[in-house]
């Protein structure tokens, strides 16, 4: 028997249980990305945020009392960055929350005071005059500062919405900034910024021709073989190799080879203290270079892989030949292709840490990688990265979860990095294709 | 009747050593003509086409028997340059190619490659290109616009003009007017008519109201080898041979 057009089953058909289970993984995906960003956003608060001074007292015989910022709390401890004056090495307490009666307030009349010399210092406002703050320390002790030594002092406690923002975006403007000051909790990032687009810009500069020629000659000139679809096929593998073993390769080969034979030939006075035969700044870019070639080769191909036939065609029939076509027509419209290419090579570069370790980077290099004199660039010099700044705080500090804010904050620093490369690969994915929309008309 | 331009002689090709698409073709095109060449899809129409200005090159494992002789010289001569016969041997292809660029550039595209760099010789000739085209009256004003934004129509005007910019001496049409409504194919006929006065013109079509309508002479082509080659009424009219007959009355094909 015939049935009717009615819809069969009930109401959930396979059709919608496909549909929930794409919708679900999408739902998943994001809602992680933004987690990791709310989380990240959250742990660096800290760092640029005029958080709250707090004045913590218990019922504790040895315990005095303790005026400062929480930096780090969980079940069981809470640490407390105390500055004060003259004494550097007090920074950090760390409280018990078992102790009795632990308490904490907040006085109204809390100061902060970022010291040029003595880092940031916690106390509580007296009175200002004639160039000079005087405030009481814990411990009631009355301290003057002159202002001219002060990079900026408000009181924490009291702070409206507008303050409370700019002085923020001060915080945030310094971190970037700033990176040989003294005092190392509020060092930025500056030299590690610096380090990092150096270093990706000179990758730049080897990688694009390189890749870029290769592309075009396994798309424009290798008859299409065996031979050609095994190296095709190793190319893109080389994508999938994990990094550090292009770290291994790049220190063996650049580092110990080339570097060593340089020094050999050109820097033997200076041995045996080597020149260019130790990790450093070229050699990490062409570490890099290496790491990102396969990206910048298949994004070429795919780009040249899109043009039609037709057109290359029509430019031989009207007496072109093979370089005028490809330098006249074919290239200029796989430009878009190559940039696609160079910014995903860009953003893989800049978050690569595994392999820079063996080839260049440092957690502390005394100068910038980049010089007002020629060369202009320190090529054999060690460089800071924002990528190893993170592993370095985060694992390599002898008290990490005092940095813990520091670390977030730098992380969020390489994550808009990446993430704002990649949304330039994304704007100039979507130019590309409006394009080629010209072509396949 | 002087002498022929092209003459093709005792041709074949094959696509690597299973392909074969044409053998022993015989033919002679005469100058300042318009030559049709007819035939079922897959007959070898587009690939003999392609073998006289040696694009057919291009495709890999391509194989070549037999010779063409063009104005007396062999084009498979080994001293002969590809560029340079695709110079004096124009093509315009099936569906409209125009490059992404603008309407000028497309049409100075060869001159440029010619080693034309005169600012005020390219403009000229583009522009008597794209009259000889009939399609100067539509982009006078536009010349600098994508050539994307044209119609169909235009743009196959725009490659033929392309094609004409160069001042070649034979232009050969692949099926020009097959992805263009009936009024633009009008116009591409007629242009076809035109040129003749100028070029010598050898169309690749399937439209047999068209190969009567423009050509001069007409070739039928079965199975990759010539069948029938006459002048263009005696062919339509009073074929010889029973398989022209059949393919012209629609028996097969």
């Amino acid at each position: 028997m015939r049935e009717g057009l009615d819809q069969q089953g009930g109401i959930w058909r396979f059709d919608d249980a496909v549909m929930f289970f794409c919708a679900g993984a999408l739902v998943i995906a994001i809602s992680g990305l933004l987690l990791m960003l709310t989380i990240l956003l959250q742990q660096a608060k800290p760092h640029w945020w005029p958080m709250p001074v707090y004045h913590w007292s218990s019922e504790s015989v040895q315990f005095h009392t303790v005026l400062g910022q929480s930096i780090f709390t969980d079940d069981s401890v809470v640490l407390v960055d105390q500055g004060i004056l003259d004494r550097p090495d007090a920074r950090v307490v760390r409280l018990e929350k078992s102790l009795p009666g632990l308490r904490r307030q907040k006085p109204e009349n809390a100061v902060l005071v970022q010291h040029k010399q003595f880092g940031r210092v916690f106390g509580f406002f007296e009175k200002i005059d004639s160039g000079a703050l005087e405030f009481r320390d814990n411990h009631g002790e009355l301290r003057t500062v002159q202002l001219n030594d002060l990079d900026y002092w408000y009181l924490a406690n009291q702070l409206s919405a507008a303050e409370s923002w700019s002085i923020a975006a001060t915080n945030v403007i310094d971190f970037l900034r700033q990176g040989y000051e003294s005092d190392s909790q509020t060092r930025g990032v500056y030299p590690a910024l610096v380090g990092t687009v150096v270093m990706v810009l000179l990758m730049t500069i080897f990688v694009m021709p390189l890749g870029v020629l290769a592309a075009v000659y396994l798309h424009e000139y290798a008859v299409d073989g065996y031979f050609t679809r095994l190296i095709r096929t190793g190319v893109h593998n080389l994508a999938a190799i994990p990094s550090v073993i292009y770290g291994v390769f790049g220190l063996g080969l650049f580092v110990y080879g080339f570097g060593g034979e340089l020094d050999r030939l050109i820097y033997s006075s200076t041995l045996p203290a080597p020149t260019f035969g130790e990790p450093g700044l070229l050699w990490a870019s062409l570490t890099l270079a290496l790491l990102t070639l396969p990206v910048v080769i298949v994004a070429t191909e795919e780009g040249l892989a899109r043009i039609p036939r037709s057109i290359v065609e029509a430019s031989y029939a009207l007496g072109a030949t093979r370089a005028e076509t490809l330098l006249k027509l074919v290239l200029p419209l796989t430009a878009p292709a190559m940039m696609t290419g160079l910014i995903l090579a860009i953003a893989r570069a800049a978050g690569e840490v595994a392999p820079l370790m063996l080839v260049g980077v440092v957690e502390f290099a005394p100068t910038l990688p980049v010089k007002a004199e020629f060369p202009f660039l320190a090529l054999d010099q060690k460089f800071m990265h924002l990528g190893h700044q993170i592993f370095d705080l985060g694992f390599q500090s002898l008290d990490s979860s005092s940095v813990q804010a520091r670390v977030y904050a730098t992380a969020l620093v390489l994550f808009v990095i990446v993430v704002a490369l990649n949304g330039l690969a994304v704007v100039l994915r979507h130019r590309l294709n409006r394009r080629y929309h010209d072509l396949l008309r | 009747m002087t002498a022929p331009i092209i003459e093709i002689k005792d041709l074949g090709l094959s696509y690597g050593p299973e392909q074969s698409v044409l053998s022993n073709v015989e033919l002679s095109l005469e100058r300042n003509a318009v030559t049709a060449i007819i035939g079922a899809s897959g007959s070898g129409k587009s690939s003999l086409l392609r073998c006289l200005n040696r694009l057919v090159e291009l495709t890999p494992k391509v194989r070549i028997t037999g010779d063409i002789v063009f104005e007396g010289e062999s084009i498979f001569g080994s001293r002969v340059d590809p560029t340079i016969l695709r110079q004096r041997i124009g093509m315009v292809f099936q569906k409209p190619n125009p490059f992404p660029m603008s309407i000028f550039e497309n049409v100075a595209y060869g001159l440029r490659l010619a080693g034309e760099k005169s600012p005020r010789i390219l403009q000229e000739k583009v522009e008597q290109a794209l009259i000889a085209a009939a399609l100067w009256d539509e982009v006078r004003d536009r010349l600098d616009a994508r050539a994307a934004v044209l119609s169909g129509g235009q743009q196959q005007r725009l490659v033929i003009a392309r094609a004409i910019a160069v001042e070649p001496e034979v232009l050969l049409l692949d099926e020009p007017a097959s992805s263009l409504d009936p009024i633009s194919t009008l116009r591409i006929e007629e242009l076809i008519y035109r040129l003749k006065q100028e070029f010598t013109i050898v169309v690749v079509t399937h439209n047999m109201q068209q190969a009567a309508r423009v050509s001069d002479w007409a070739a039928f082509m079965h199975d990759g080898t010539i069948v029938e080659y006459d002048n263009t009424t005696n062919l339509f009219t009073n074929p010889r041979e029973v398989r022209t007959e059949d393919y012209i009355t629609g028996r097969f094909g």
